[in-house]
């Protein structure tokens, strides 16, 4: 949690809310204006000349419109006595005053009236890159600052100021999760799909926000903010009791050994995992590699990536999932048509073997970097033997590849797959006949097995794994790890839940991989209790027939290990 | 937008006006402002040094067929106040 002014980033697909701004700003605010037309029309100059190349003088006429608009001197000192009149800021004014010619163009003849969609193309123009300056800032803060964001990409989470955004908290709901890693990856409290958290302030105003309880509060009273201050002080001193425990092992009372691995997004993350005691990288995402930028990683971006977090771990266990990608912007955006239904449509491994070019560069660079250490691979949702069987296929040509090219590589190489969709864990017996390893993804395996998408605020409270269906697909996996040898880990969020250690533990899972601010306090509850301690609550839950009565339950059996325990 | 590029290529001030509303000929989307179709009658005022020069030009610009504006319904003035 944290506590600390606030600065708010709106969206320019959205209402601009009226934000006032002190009147020694008001300038400023002008300048940030003058700076967007200056940029808004580059990037107009820019486009005319690519569409004049593309199609011709006449079409590229359109950009004059647009360009002649930003030139009116008119127009840009109505902005401006907005501005300094209202003491508001540089989006608010040119929402406000677009808007209005904009009304009224609409009630003339057709020729004019068509030019309304224009002046909503400038208005939006303007006002991305005047957000986009907001956001920039967020990049090199001098002061410590909460974000307050209608909507945050990943790749523009990635890009905050680490030292000073000390905070954030989001509006949208839906297709944030991303975000929501990424914010714990970077260990900033966030809380998402607050709604208008944004249209209650202004910039400036004191913020807290708790993300454990997913609490924010904006302008709290000296009351309030004292016991929160308090709350942190505990907060704080309960994470430094765990740090003694970094250098010991992950094994239980009685002796049973756990691996104990962290997940990371991006390569440098791989140190903070080693520092909190994690003993390698049990689950890489590589999205980021595509998140972070406009364009396609290359072989050797990629490659790059993984020789980093591989020179980080050394001998430690590195273990790369291939692209994840898949019902958010990235791939909507590259469609032809947007899918009906992108949770169920092309993503990941579906996404990945309908691209095989892009797939290959990134087997490629994987199987180059692993020539050292200990790396392996998996793929993600599948959810027939046919597709495993496919991609496995893609990675044999790529070896071949690579052995006809002379390219040193690593060619046997361990591949495993996620198991996160009830079909791969209903058939998990057939699979593992045809895997390395397992690795169990709790957050698409609640979705799936459920039927609900927890980024919906209406039926998000339905969405835990908790879920006595949940828990037999994940032992049943575990089981068939056993029966066939093949290793199970669980990279998902349930792994990194100290609620659930004790379960999983009885339930036979030795292999954790979790987010690594939350290594030290799995590592705790695991050298807190006995293997027999463990089976005695897995035979428990699993004789439950609801998720309330399992959730209670185990919350009062981890009371009796860590009485300190936060998140609740 | 060829009429409010010319008027912005002379120093004076230019005004349009139609029936009801006058507008800074420099500025598009004061022009557009006034609705101007074939059928609206305009009057263009022009105040500075290259006045005449540009009233001229304009009015010319309409009369070659510019925009949706017939030329014989395009009344025009030019005036050198200073």
């Amino acid at each position: 949690m944290a506590v600390g002014p606030a600065v708010v980033v709106d969206t320019e697909e959205f209402d601009i809310p009226e934000r006032h701004v002190p009147v020694d700003l008001a300038q400023a605010e002008i300048a940030r204006l003058r700076k967007a037309i200056n940029v808004s029309k580059k990037e107009i100059q820019d486009l005319r000349k690519r569409t004049s190349e593309r199609l011709g003088k006449e079409t590229a006429s359109i950009f004059d419109f647009h360009l002649g608009l930003l030139d009116d001197k008119v127009l840009t000192k109505r902005f401006s006595e907005m501005i300094l009149g209202g003491h508001v800021t540089a989006e608010y004014a040119v929402a406000t005053v677009l808007r209005a010619y904009a009304k009224e163009f609409l009630d003339m003849p057709p020729y004019l009236a068509d030019r309304v969609n224009d002046v909503y193309d400038i208005e939006k123009r303007l006002l991305r890159n005047l957000i986009g300056q907001r956001r920039q800032t967020l990049a090199h803060l001098k002061q410590d600052r909460i974000v307050l964001a209608h909507d945050m990409t990943p790749s523009q989470t990635a890009g905050m100021d680490r030292e000073h955004v000390r905070a954030i908290a989001i509006d949208a709901g839906g297709q944030t999760s991303h975000t929501a890693i990424v914010a714990r990856a970077l260990n900033i409290p966030a809380v998402v799909g607050l709604n208008d958290i944004t249209a209650e302030a202004n910039g400036g105003e004191t913020v807290i926000v708790d993300g454990n309880r997913g609490v924010v509060i904006v302008d709290p009273d000296e009351e309030t903010l004292e016991e929160y201050r308090n709350y942190a002080a505990q907060q704080v001193e309960f994470i430094h009791s765990l740090d003694a425990l970094r250098d010991l092992p992950a094994i239980t009372r009685d002796g049973h050994e756990v691996t104990l691995l962290g997940n990371i997004e991006f390569p440098d993350e791989a140190a903070a995992v080693l520092e909190k005691g994690g003993q390698g990288i049990g689950l890489y995402r590589t999205e980021f590699l595509y998140l972070g930028s406009d364009t396609e990683p290359g072989e050797e971006e990629h490659y790059r990536a993984y020789r980093r977090v591989i020179e980080i771990c050394g001998d430690r266990p590195v273990v790369v999932r291939t692209l994840d990608l898949g019902a958010d912007k990235y791939t909507q955006a590259r469609s032809r048509i947007p899918e009906r239904n992108p949770m169920l449509g092309l993503r990941s491994i579906r996404f990945c073997l309908q691209n095989i070019p892009m797939f290959k560069t990134q087997i490629r660079a994987i199987l180059r970097a692993s020539t050292d250490g200990q790396v392996s691979m998996f793929f993600p949702l599948i959810t027939s033997i046919m597709e495993l069987r496919q991609a496995k296929t893609v990675v044999r040509d790529v070896i071949e590849d690579l052995e006809e090219e002379g390219v040193e590589h690593r060619a046997d190489i361990p591949i495993g797959m996620m198991v996160e969709t009830p079909s791969a864990a209903l058939q998990c017996d057939d699979f593992a006949k045809e895997v390395d390893f397992f690795s169990i993804g709790t957050n698409d395996l609640v979705q799936y097995t459920l039927a609900v998408d927890r980024g919906n605020e209406r039926v998000a409270s339905m969405f835990t794994v908790a879920n006595p269906a949940v828990l037999r697909l994940i032992k049943e996996v575990i089981r068939a790890g056993q029966r066939y040898d093949v290793p199970v880990s669980m990279c998902g969020e349930m792994a990194g839940d100290p609620q659930f250690t004790l379960l999983l533990l009885g339930m036979g899972l030795r292999l954790f991989s979790c987010a690594p601010p939350a290594i030290p306090e799995i590592k705790k509850v695991i050298r807190s209790v006995t293997m027999e301690q463990a089976m005695e609550v897995a035979r428990r839950v699993m004789s439950f027939d609801s998720d309330k009565e399992i959730v209670n339950y185990l919350r009062a059996e981890i009371r009796k290990v860590l009485p300190k325990t936060f998140g609740d | 937008m060829q009429f409010v590029e010319l008027a912005n290529k002379y120093g004076c001030k230019i005004e349009v006006t139609n029936s009801s509303l006058t507008v800074d000929a420099k500025s598009i989307m004061s022009v557009m402002r006034l609705a101007a179709t074939r059928g609206t009658t305009l009057k263009i005022v022009a105040d500075g040094d290259d006045a005449q020069q540009a009233v001229g030009e304009l009015a010319k610009l309409v009369q070659d067929g510019f925009g949706e504006m017939t030329p014989e319904e395009l009344e025009e003035t030019a005036s050198e106040e200073d």
